[in-house]
């Protein structure tokens, strides 16, 4: 017999199918995640993703090829800051091009 | 919230702003509504097909008789108006629009404000025209029919929005024997936007590549565009079988959040790393 | 959020800008950055971003800077000049997050190859549109460039009809068509147009469709409108330029066009109008244009419009990527 659930006892696996989140039930009776708590965590154990097997690993490869590169405070590759320095770096494809911003 | 059925007959259009556990239910309603009115079209064609033979014979008979056949053969034909074939056989569409909304009942909250869009006879718009070389009288155009949409808010604070829209094309000709021939072909870009919070996941940008190699699809499907800035991660894919879409839909899914989950651990980590000079 | 570049004197940028623009509109803010004085006719039609067309050189490059750098769009689209117009992109497309896409209307070989622009586009561009069969050519073979129909400014279904037309051109009721002299392209190649209409005034009912006027054209004959294709209806014949909208127009009309090739740094507009057969016919001065119109005008078919802009298969091919 399943001993008494203390009161306000929220369930504290991990839920989810794009990504972990905590489930909100009340009661493992009737979950069809953990399957009346048989399952200690549904998110990792899940067989409905498709051709992604390991979906919630990622060997040490994935952190070290990233480690160096992600830099969350620095400014992105995407920054637009850009100055009249950027634009004045300009190759020199023949005196006669170029010159003229109304001609076309 | 109940289905605007009239709107479904009149326009074939579902289109809702609703909590996402309403929309599973108004898409059984409609899936339904389809089978039924799919039911009804057999028989009502059936019955208008038997009404007019009778007629038919009736005229010879006896001409009143006939004739009274006759019109209510046609009446049947009429009521089928009122179950539109394209929603009629709309099945398809609307097991799809179930399954995208079933992947996200998972991650979002069952109350989650939602906006939907289904059309099962959407407008075409007509993207090129053009001749068809070795072919008499041959005519290829390019169309573009939108029939589906939604957006929804997931628990980690996304916003997440898919679009289906169907490229067509289609081609007519005249063949050595003089008759005309239409040929269409359609193929199906899936596209996806998820504006994520950079407080939960940083921002994963530096992970754009390796997001792209780790998208899988089934063999109908291939990735034709990704984006990733700081804010918004976008994705299209272009799936050439239909029974393929609702997979499809999972997987560029699970794709695009398996880095963006990576991308928190990753700031996780990064956050736990000792600061330079700090206490050791 | 889409930036247009169409930075350029004159129509012909500005005119496909729009043109995708208003297409593109439909699913997302548009954004058209230009330098041509022409930019109002944008107004109402699209979102613009207007540069001076007199600022100096240096200062219109910083300010194409400033702007895509204020934008921060999420694709940039530039108009035939892959490195902007003053080379002002080159040093900075590298670092922009934005698709790229090129719109590769003809350009200069000597230009093409002084720059290596074939080079850069591979390196820095990830979609090349061709706006029409022809176009383009100086890009070479590139597995990642589309070729559309033209485009257009107008689809068919948008031509105002035939009445409203006859209106705005003023046409009386005993002139069925006319001469339409389209001055498009620059300010002080206006007087030949003014020529042109003086030499068909006793001879044709004529209507010049330009933004100023010239003095050569009497008021009555001055239409000031855009774009002017929406007039081709009751074109018996059209005197034009061989910039790229002109002769796309007429062609999408196949009306016939007596084309002046106006010298350009970057545009092959005689190579253009032999490319587009004998719907085009070269003339040089106003006299020459004037009769050759005038044998023209014998084709009095009437014209129902029957085209699509090629920008909507443009702005799926964009949005594709």
């Amino acid at each position: 017999m399943t001993p008494p659930l203390p009161p306000n006892w929220k369930c504290p696996r991990r839920v989810g199918f794009l990504f972990p989140h905590e489930c909100r039930r009340t009661t493992p009776v009737g979950c069809p995640d953990c399957q009346n708590g048989q399952i200690d965590d549904p998110y990792y154990s899940r067989v409905d993703r498709y051709g992604y097997s390991r979906y919630d690993y990622y060997d040490d490869a994935y952190f070290f090829d990233f480690e160096t590169s992600y830099e969350p405070d620095a400014p992105d590759a995407g920054s637009m800051d850009f100055t009249e320095a950027d634009g004045a770096d300009l190759a020199e494809p023949g005196g006669q091009f170029e010159n003229d911003m109304t001609e076309s | 919230m109940a289905v605007d059925v009239n709107r479904l007959r009149r326009e074939c259009v579902y289109q809702a702003s609703t909590p996402l556990e309403a929309v599973a239910g108004d898409l059984a309603q409609i899936e339904t509504l389809a089978a039924a009115w799919r039911a009804a079209r057999k028989r009502l064609f059936l019955a208008g097909a038997i009404e007019m033979a009778l007629g038919a014979i009736g005229l010879a008979i006896y001409a009143p008789v006939g004739l009274m056949l006759i019109a209510l053969g046609a009446c049947f034909f009429v009521r089928t108006r009122s179950r539109p074939r394209a929603v009629a056989n709309g099945a398809a569409r609307c097991a799809l629009a179930k399954s995208v909304a079933a992947m996200l009942a998972h991650d979002a909250e069952p109350n989650s404000p939602t906006a939907i869009r289904l059309a099962f006879k959407p407008k075409r718009e007509l993207l090129s025209e053009d001749p068809l070389p070795h072919r008499k009288n041959g005519k290829q155009r390019l169309y573009k029919a939108s029939w589906f949409s939604i957006e929804t808010s997931l628990s980690d604070g996304t916003t997440f929005t898919e679009t289906i829209d169907d490229l067509i094309r289609q081609r007519s000709f005249t063949n050595p024997r003089g008759k005309s021939k239409v040929k269409t072909r359609t193929h199906t870009l899936l596209g996806m936007r998820f504006a994520y919070p950079q407080k939960v996941y940083g921002d994963a940008t530096p992970l754009a590549a390796r997001m792209r190699q780790e998208i899988r699809l089934p063999s109908t499907g291939s990735v034709r565009g990704l984006e990733v800035t700081a804010r918004i991660v976008k994705v299209k894919a272009l799936v050439t079988q239909s029974s393929d879409l609702a997979p499809a839909g999972s997987m560029l899914a699970l794709g695009v959040y398996r880095m963006l989950n990576l991308s928190r651990e990753l700031q996780a980590h990064k956050r736990a790393q000792p600061k330079a000079g700090g206490p050791q | 959020m889409w930036l247009i570049y169409a930075l350029g004197g004159g129509w012909g940028h500005l005119t496909r800008a729009i043109a995708l623009a208003r297409v593109a509109q439909r699913d997302r803010p548009v954004l058209i950055l230009t330098n041509s004085p022409y930019a109002e006719a944008a107004a109402g039609a699209a979102a613009v971003r207007a540069l001076p067309p007199c600022a100096t050189a240096d200062r219109t490059r910083q300010e194409v800077i400033r702007a895509i750098g204020e934008c921060r769009p999420e694709c940039l689209i530039v108009d035939t000049f892959p490195r902007g117009i003053g080379g002002e992109l080159a040093g900075i497309l590298a670092g922009l997050a934005a698709r790229k896409v090129l719109v590769a209307r003809d350009l200069n070989p000597r230009y093409v190859a002084a720059a290596r622009l074939r080079e850069f586009v591979a390196t820095h561009y990830d979609l090349v549109l061709v706006p029409g069969a022809g176009e383009g050519l100086h890009m070479g073979d590139r597995p990642a460039a589309f070729t559309t129909a033209p485009w257009l400014v107008r689809s068919a279904h948008e031509i105002p009809d035939r009445d409203r037309v006859r209106t705005l051109l003023r046409l009386t009721p005993d002139e069925e068509q006319c001469v339409l002299v389209c001055a498009s392209g620059k300010p002080d190649e206006l007087d030949w147009y003014g020529a042109v209409v003086r030499e068909l005034l006793a001879a044709a009912p004529v209507r010049l469709i330009a933004a100023a006027r010239p003095p050569q054209c009497p008021e009555e004959c001055w239409v000031r409108y855009w774009p002017a294709m929406d007039l081709f209806a009751c074109a018996s014949v059209v005197v034009g330029g061989a910039g790229y909208n002109t002769v796309a127009e007429c062609l999408a009309w196949d009306v016939p066009l007596v084309a002046r090739a106006w010298p350009r740094a970057y545009d092959r507009q005689e190579l253009r109008a032999r490319s587009a057969g004998g719907r085009v016919t070269l003339v040089r001065e106003p006299p020459e244009a004037a009769r050759v119109a005038l044998d023209r005008m014998r084709d009095h078919r009437r014209r129902e419009p029957n085209f699509v802009t090629g920008a909507m298969e443009a702005a799926v091919r964009i949005a594709s990527i």
